[in-house]
């Protein structure tokens, strides 16, 4: 018994201390705060400038990308086309004089990871810049964290929210933002003569983000949505979606999904006798997938894609550089990956050293770039000068499978 | 003589859990020791369900999730303070608890993990989607840091003491109530329903509040999380992160709540120590669930206090032909 | 617009047999040994994959890419049997659970390893086009998967009524201390019902392949709403589990078209909790108590 008391007793004594400390500690965070940037403002300096004199010393540059989980096909295609371009730039006399090192950290498709792996590369890793996850949500767990230990990086996910949301100052977006997308679709659709469109998302934050743009889109335009159908990742039958599309009359169909669900809605649409002559359909970048065609086969011929990039027709030298070299014809998200990294690399070129600040202001001095797959990239413009990339390509699938060419859209 | 060294053995342990935040000088460590002392206080929880009363959840996330939206939205939207929220959250997460307890506790043992797995998937569908109440899938952000009085718990230090100090009161509680009549109804009803019953214990109502306790837990560590990342998303409480929780349980012991705390802390930073085997690390967790409850179901604590027992009976028991005997009783124990 | 309602049944319909023979995997593991294998979604991916890896990769005919499934799916049931439920059975009641948990995660990821995570394509037996009669559209797929679950259905009766292995089965799921005592050999038992349900899975990923496209997640989804199935149509009874799936595939559907494509797996698992509430037996009620 008398135990036990001692027990409680040594229990509550921690206890009093813990809560006294997180109290002194709270209260030291307002004193506390401006010192410990200050020795953080003498040691940028000194971490600099040994640097400068050992110029052999790597440029380490992080990746966090999606190596396990759902979502594990992007990181398969970011790590194929990053390590054969890092290869070449190091054969070629590397950045700045140095080697280039990648770490890759996996974010295991879950938000909490990649901050825990976006903190890794900063504070134990060292990292010059960061290239981030091609998925919002990862993005936009990381922003907070970036901005607040103030460190240069690159999202690469979608959504607007990442580079405009609380104007970030070290958050960068190196792909089409969902500001303009939606709206370059619906000037595809109105040259068309389209003005009733079905939306047909994945019920995910990538495809409700989506769907709830064009939606206020359509709204300031005008036009009349016709349905708008859900889908969830991981379903298979969608007959009641497209029964749904079928009654509702739309004269086309907006279709924001993820590369499996794209490839089977295809062909259900096929199968439920939907002409895509008559009713085009225009879908986000993961319907040129490389599981959409195997999926969809036939039926896939004639839709029309929205990406940022289409490495085949962008780029065919590199493109068959990177089947050489893999046996397999890069995706967009080989493509996406490589156009960001090389943006990173094209910012630490332009810094001409790699702190964090330095590094800043060489992304905010790329102007008019033209990237690996010959779009210009512009980061600082008045409108949002987190943004580096504007314009979208519009593809199509011919008889054969492949990409086929249509217009290259600039907002 | 065993009482001193006792306070000198606390007295150490006392002191070392203080200094951690002194000797961890990285933020990125610390900021992961904290998560790992959020997700074991939800792990007692889960011992209290599994290990306690035998019941089996499959969707403890989403009681987190639960608590980490109660306190997300009243602090966002309404500016409560946390001394509102965070009772609040825990409130709503047992409320809910009833409400799935109530029709799946009366059915036999797999209803309930199959209900939680359904409430999980269910629960996701409605935060993503009902976008004007949840924030939908871009998930609410700019969560406040808890404030007392003045303070704010800002830094990752301070963090760690404060989590510390809510384990050590959720630890206390547990442990009184174990060691109550609640706590031993609780291990009769694991034991047998029948023979449960027969001994005048309301065997639902036992379950059902072993469920409403386990998810108090889950709803504090969902409160906690929510203000430590001052971000939170549906996909933080998915079914995969409901799986990581189990296996944080059943690693260090099931029944036991510090092998529940101890799971939660080396699980946590295994998927970091394992970082290099990337593609791996979800394979191996898999594997290790699976490894465990083959090699040893009670878990790393199980294992230890049987071979503490196995020892302790051999000093009393010299006689070899005892042994075998003493096999048979461990047997019959696991 | 006639053609809406027969259109959502037939489709209803064939997705819902797939749930149907998923839960008929599970009921049969269920009455014999009283457990619920989570893993059985995974099997049901497993014997995709086989199948893909036999006449896609390696460029086997048919019959043996069919062959190998069987083969396969029944030699993946006794490892399971022998790995799994043998050295955890006796380690209390959540012990086989948890440890088809960790499986099921695991054969997801070993998939990824092997296979890689971009997702397959499996060829088909008939052709690719649909035809339609009326204003129904029909895949021919859909009723290779309808025909397949009655022939499965037939084939399972005729097994476990007419013949003395069956009927052994039978005796070791009603009572396998009475089993024991009049000869039967229950542990041999055991391992046919895992071989057989794990070979029902297996050929059920055969059947949705081509409809489903093969992934590491293919089975998941449809393991937790054969699951509802065997729930809505009662524990127990083997009819039951398959109507139960049907049920499931026809409410999600018309939920979809009907109610929000958004909510409808949220619409299946309060269908589920409204069950629970009032109906906990299913609706062909339940013949077996519970085995501890």
């Amino acid at each position: 018994m008398r135990n036990k008391n001692m027990f409680l007793r040594f229990i509550v004594g921690v206890l009093l201390i813990s809560f006294v400390l997180t109290a002194g500690c709270s209260a030291q965070t307002q004193t506390e705060q401006p010192v410990e940037t200050e020795p953080n403002a003498v040691e940028t300096p000194e971490e600099t400038q040994p640097v400068e004199e050992t110029k052999l010393e790597p440029i380490k540059i992080g990746v966090i990308t999606e190596i396990t989980g759902v979502q594990a096909v992007a990181g398969k295609a970011a790590q194929e086309s990053i390590n054969q371009y890092v290869k070449e730039l190091n054969a070629n006399g590397g950045l700045l004089g140095r080697e280039v090192v990648v770490l890759y950290e996996d974010d295991q498709s879950a938000q909490t990871v990649a901050v825990n792996a976006f903190n890794k590369l900063v504070l134990e890793d060292k990292v010059a810049a960061i290239l981030g996850p091609l998925y919002s949500t990862h993005c936009l767990a990381i922003k907070p964290r970036a901005e607040e230990l103030g460190f240069p990086w690159l999202a690469m996910g979608l959504n607007d929210r990442i580079g405009t949301e609380d104007d970030p100052k070290w958050t960068f977006q190196g792909r089409t933002s969902d500001a303009y997308t939606p709206t370059l679709v619906l000037n595809f659709l109105e040259e068309q003569g389209k003005h009733n469109p079905a939306i047909m998302y994945i019920g995910d934050d990538f495809g409700i983000d989506g769907k709830d743009k064009f939606v206020k889109l359509l709204d300031e335009r005008g036009w009349t949505v016709a349905t708008i159908e859900a889908m969830q990742t991981g379903d298979k039958d969608f007959t009641a979606q497209i029964l749904s599309i079928r009654a509702s009359g739309a004269d086309s169909i907006i279709a924001w999904l993820h590369q499996e669900e794209a490839g089977l809605f295809l062909r259900q649409l096929e199968e439920q006798g939907v002409d895509k002559k008559q009713i085009p359909v225009i879908g986000n970048s993961s319907f040129l997938g490389a599981g959409v065609t195997d999926i969809a086969g036939q039926s896939a011929v004639g839709t029309y894609v929205i990406s940022g990039t289409a490495p085949m027709l962008q780029n065919p030298e590199w493109s068959q550089k990177f089947f050489d070299e893999y046996g397999a014809n890069p995706d967009f998200l080989a493509a996406d990956s490589l156009d960001g990294f090389a943006t990173i690399v094209r910012a630490i070129e332009l810094a001409g050293t790699t702190d964090p600040e330095s590094v800043r202001q060489g992304f905010l001095s790329i102007k008019d770039w033209i990237g690996p797959f010959n779009f210009a990239h512009t980061f600082g413009t008045a409108e949002a000068p987190q943004h580096g990339v504007f314009s979208s390509i519009i593809v199509t699938y011919d008889e054969n499978l492949q990409t086929e060419f249509v217009a290259q859209v600039t907002k | 003589m065993k009482k001193v060294s006792k306070i000198i053995i606390m007295l150490l342990l006392a002191i070392i859990i203080l200094s951690v935040p002194h000797l961890i000088k990285s933020d990125y460590t610390l900021h992961v020791v904290n998560l790992a002392g959020i997700y074991a206080i939800c792990v007692m929880g889960l011992v209290f369900l599994l290990g306690f009363a035998g019941q089996l959840s499959l969707g403890h996330s989403a009681l987190m999730s639960i608590g980490a939206y109660t306190t997300g939205l009243l602090a966002v939207e309404l500016n409560l303070p946390f001394v509102i929220t965070f009772p609040a959250a825990i409130v709503v997460s047992m409320l809910f608890a009833l409400l799935i307890g109530i029709p799946t506790l009366k059915l036999k043992s797999f209803y309930l993990a199959m209900a939680t797995r359904g409430l999980n998937i269910a629960l996701f569908i409605v935060l993503i989607n009902w976008k004007r109440f949840t924030h939908g899938a871009d998930g609410i952000v700019n969560i406040p840091r808890p404030s007392f009085a003045g303070f704010t718990i800002q830094t990752e230090r301070a963090w760690f003491y404060f989590i510390v100090a809510i384990l050590i009161v959720c630890y206390i509680a547990s442990r009184n109530i174990e060691k109550s009549r609640i706590g031993r109804s609780f291990k009769a009803v694991k034991e047998g329903e029948l023979a449960a019953e027969v001994m005048g214990i309301d065997v639902y109502r036992t379950k059902i509040l072993a469920f409403v306790l386990s998810s108090a837990l889950a709803g504090t560590a969902g409160c906690l999380f929510a203000h430590l990342n001052q971000f939170i998303c549906p996909n933080d409480f998915n079914i995969t992160q409901s799986v990581t929780l189990l296996s944080m349980s059943i690693f260090g012991g099931s029944e036991y709540l510090l092998g529940g705390v101890v799971g939660a802390y080396v699980l946590t930073f295994l998927p970091e120590a394992l970082r290099f085997l990337q593609t791996y690390a979800r394979f191996i967790n898999g594997i290790l669930i699976l490894l465990i409850m083959i090699l040893a179901p009670s878990g790393l604590f199980g294992v230890v206090s049987s071979l503490f027992e196995k020892l302790k009976r051999q000093k009393k028991l010299d006689p070899p032909n005892n042994s075998p005997n003493i096999a048979d009783v461990e047997g019959m124990e696991n | 617009m006639s053609g809406i309602l027969p259109q959502l049944l037939f489709s209803g319909l064939a997705i819902g047999c797939i749930y149907g023979l998923v839960g008929l995997g599970f009921i049969q593991v269920y009455n014999a040994v009283g457990l619920t294998n989570f893993a059985q979604g995974e099997f049901v991916m497993l014997g995709a994959y086989l199948f893909v890896s036999a006449v896609v990769i390696w460029k086997a005919p048919f019959w043996v890419g069919f062959l190998f499934l069987l083969v396969g799916m029944a030699v993946i049931g006794f490892l399971f049997t022998r790995g799994v439920y043998k050295p955890t059975y006796k380690a209390g009641r959540f012990a086989f659970l948890l440890a088809s948990v960790g499986l099921s995660m695991a054969l997801q990821d070993l998939v990824v390893l092997i296979w890689g995570p971009v997702p397959l394509y499996m060829p088909r037996l008939v052709s690719e086009s649909s035809f339609n009669i009326g204003n129904v559209f029909i895949n021919p797929q859909h009723i290779i998967i309808i025909g397949s679950t009655i022939l499965l259905l037939i084939i399972q009766y005729l097994i476990f009524q007419k013949t003395p292995l069956g009927k052994m089965m039978r005796a070791t799921a009603q009572d396998q201390f009475a089993a024991t005592l009049s000869g039967i050999k229950v542990p041999l038992m055991i391992i046919f019902t895992f071989v057989n349900s794990s070979i029902l899975a297996g050929i059920a990923g055969f059947l949705v392949g081509p409809v489903f496209s093969v992934t590491p997640s293919m089975g998941a989804s449809a393991m937790l709403k054969g699951f509802v199935g065997c729930t809505i149509g009662g524990w127990g009874s083997i009819p039951g589990a398959v109507l139960g799936g049907i049920l499931v595939g026809i409410i999600e559907i018309f939920s979809s078209f009907y109610i929000s494509s958004a909510y409808k797996d949220a619409i299946v698992f309060l269908v589920l909790i409204l069950f629970l509430l009032f109906k906990p037996k299913g609706i062909f009620g339940e013949t077996v108590s519970e085995k501890v």
